[in-house]
């Protein structure tokens, strides 16, 4: 009864609380420190002017943004209805966005660090379709939150299948599928590079930062400057070449120290649950941030090893959903949900977790043909002779640099065969999986269900001796494998066809 | 482990190999060889009055280099549509394209989200269209055949709609939900 009362109110237009100014001022200060390129010119112009003027600037900008904040508050009105949810906003440019529930493909819920005194989040809502059908609530109560996401996936569940009354049953106990410990993320960000998520967020930090942080890089680098300077006039080369590597080993040190913690702060206490339907993320420890999404939206699983992975023998496993139509940056990693670093035997439990899954490291895989590493090395042999040549001739450079370019094509016609050796195609009962990597080996598996598009492609030479490259186009991605031997990819095209074909089955 | 892997008689599955694929009409061809060849005109002549006012004058070479390039470049057009290949089978259609790169791409039709029938005004002139299949995921150029007879591409559209819109009403509601 009492849901039933909350939910006629709510299908009236509403506002949002006062306090999502807050969050309209901050995400106008982020637009702003993201196109911080596109003004680069005036930010010029500005230090070279009077600092009177530099301030009032700088005050000008802010006011803009807090006044079209509280603009975007005053006119942002949403209502959710039986069906779907209806939001209107924008000050110069008025939208009307409606998103019908069916069409929902995640809900997340964030808890932004300006929010937490007061314990409002803000809830996100994720269509499969366009960025632009994205809707964020904003400034919301907590509870008030949870009771519309939980609106939001029960008729969700109830429009597609009649199942509804188990899955509400059964939406309390999310069992813990896995959960990252700080050491784990310390090695996820020692792996990964992680470090431009702090880069994201500096243009603005630094700004809050002030002069201090200012100063003390400045010193730094000034110290460094005569250093070096000092070094070059009057010590031997030696002496340079171990000021370079000094430098190069701190530049690492930094970078790596920047990325563990930007793995910490996107990653911090995560915690992936799921049910038999539903697959729910938690993690963040700034803005904490917690995603539902339907395990059958899964569309391929990709177990990544990068080379530093093979050093702690982890891996990533990322789930991924179908691809938005615009690739930006903004919304991207909402349509993938990546595990950080786990173990082998851990990433096969939780794909099988997501949906029923083959082993990947026992499966036989079918290698491509010969013919691509003796056309990579081929085309490498021209383009170091080529370079050779030109070492020698046109710029008549010292005999070591010769050998030098001979290490140098060593190591590459090494990549190459390595790379060789990796490609790899399975195809079981009901999957596909294709293995590629060089030190690090990829999985990607897809259920033959979610193929959206076959196509197999040659060259007039491979046509000749019957060889093929194949594409798989799923929804999130295309899986291709260069120069299979023409029967065994016109087998697989064969039978992922008679799959998809005489199933039916949907694919989301 | 749900995990089952049921083996599959090859023998029995239909293969892509034994389908005869049919051309595309020959005027699409001949439309591209024409608009190639309005275009290289139109560029040799804008090319000649800016070359004319050079004042150290161009390499002699220049002009049949040129002349060259734009022949490859307009016998490439008409060779390249005199490739294009399509045929439907019951439960996909299949396009086959390309003089060096040749491709071969297969569509089934119950991942085929939306269709649409594309005319410009000079396909229209000589009754030609191109038909679009659209299925989810942005990676690879839609599933376009281009140079269709008109009433072949409304047949065509027509079998499509008609196969994506199932007797099954549930699985037609998440089919058409996603986009």
């Amino acid at each position: 009864m009492i849901a039933e009362q909350a939910s006629a109110d709510e299908e009236q237009w509403q506002p949002l609380s006062v306090w999502s100014v807050a969050y309209f001022v901050v995400s106008g200060f982020l637009a702003l420190a993201r196109n911080v390129w596109a003004l680069f010119p005036v930010v010029f112009v500005g230090i070279q002017m009077d600092q009177l003027w530099l301030v009032l600037g700088i005050a000008s900008v802010a006011l803009a943004i807090i006044i079209g904040a509280v603009l975007q508050y005053l006119l942002f009105r949403f209502r959710v209805m039986a069906s779907r949810i209806e939001v209107r906003q924008g000050v110069l440019n008025r939208r009307v966005t409606s998103l019908e529930f069916a069409r929902v493909q995640n809900v997340s819920i964030e808890l932004p660090f300006y929010y937490r005194p007061l314990q409002l989040v803000t809830l996100k809502i994720d269509s499969a379709g366009s960025s632009s059908d994205e809707i964020h609530l904003s400034a919301l109560d907590r509870s008030h939150a949870e009771r519309l996401r939980a609106n939001i996936l029960r008729q969700r569940i109830e429009t597609e299948s009649a199942a509804g009354a188990v899955e509400a049953e059964e939406e309390v106990r999310d069992a813990l599928l896995i959960s990252r410990s700080i050491p784990d993320l310390i090695i996820h960000g020692l792996t990964n590079n992680r470090a431009w998520i702090i880069a994201g967020g500096a243009a603005a930090v630094l700004g809050q930062m002030g002069d201090p942080g200012e100063r003390l890089l400045g010193s730094l680098f000034a110290d460094l400057g005569s250093d070096t300077a000092a070094a070059l006039a009057d010590q031997s080369i030696f002496i340079v070449m171990l000021g370079v590597l000094s430098l190069a080993l701190m530049l690492v040190a930094v970078v790596t120290a920047l990325s563990v913690l930007g793995s910490i702060l996107s990653y911090y206490g995560f915690e992936l649950r799921g049910n038999s339907q539903r697959l729910t993320v938690r993690r963040g420890l700034l803005n904490q941030r917690e995603t539902n999404l339907r395990k059958s939206r899964v569309q391929v699983i990709a177990s990544k090893e990068g080379w530093l992975d093979r050093v702690f023998s982890r891996r990533n496993l990322v789930f991924e959903q179908i691809a938005q139509g615009g690739n930006d940056s903004s919304g991207g990693d909402e349509t993938k949900v990546l595990v950080p670093s786990v173990t082998a035997p851990q990433s096969l439990e939780l794909s099988e977790a997501v949906m029923p899954s083959p082993d990947v490291f026992a499966l036989d895989y079918q290698a491509v043909s010969p013919r691509l590493l003796a056309r990579g090395l081929l085309l490498l042999g021209l383009v170091y002779v080529a370079l050779a040549v030109a070492a020698t001739a046109a710029l008549s450079l010292p005999g070591f640099t010769l050998y030098a370019l001979g290490v140098i094509a060593s190591v590459h016609a090494l990549v190459v065969f390595g790379r060789y050796k990796r490609w790899g195609l399975a195809l079981t009962g009901h999957h596909v999986v294709v293995r590629s990597g060089l030190i690090g080996v990829t999985y990607l598996v897809a259920p033959l269900t979610k193929i959206q598009r076959v196509r197999l492609r040659q060259t007039i030479f491979m046509g000749r001796a019957d060889l093929s490259h194949i594409g798989l186009q799923i929804a999130s991605r295309t899986m291709e494998v260069p120069m299979l031997p023409g029967a065994f990819a016109r087998e697989v095209v064969d039978r992922c066809l008679a799959y998809v074909e005489s199933r039916r089955e949907s694919w989301m | 482990m749900t995990f089952e892997n049921p083996p599959v008689a090859l023998s029995e599955l239909p293969r892509i190999a034994d389908v005869e694929l049919h051309p595309v009409q020959r005027s699409h061809a001949w439309i591209g060889l024409v608009l190639w060849l309005v275009i290289c005109a139109a560029l040799a002549a804008g090319a000649a009055f800016v070359l004319q006012q050079q004042q150290p004058p161009p390499p002699e070479w220049l002009l049949p280099a040129l002349l060259l390039l734009a022949t490859a470049q307009c016998i490439r057009v008409f060779a390249y549509r005199r490739t294009l290949r399509y045929a439907l089978r019951s439960h996909d259609m299949i396009f086959a394209a390309g003089l060096f790169w040749r491709s071969q791409t297969i569509q089934p039709l119950c991942r085929v989200q939306h269709v649409e029938i594309e005319r410009g005004p000079i396909e229209k002139r000589f009754n030609l269209a191109t038909l679009k299949l659209f299925s989810a995921g942005s990676s690879m150029a839609t599933f376009a055949i281009p140079g269709l007879a008109g009433d072949d591409a409304e047949r065509l559209r027509a079998f499509v709609l008609d196969y994506t819109t199932p007797s099954d009403e549930a699985d037609s509601v998440t089919e058409q939900a996603s986009l």
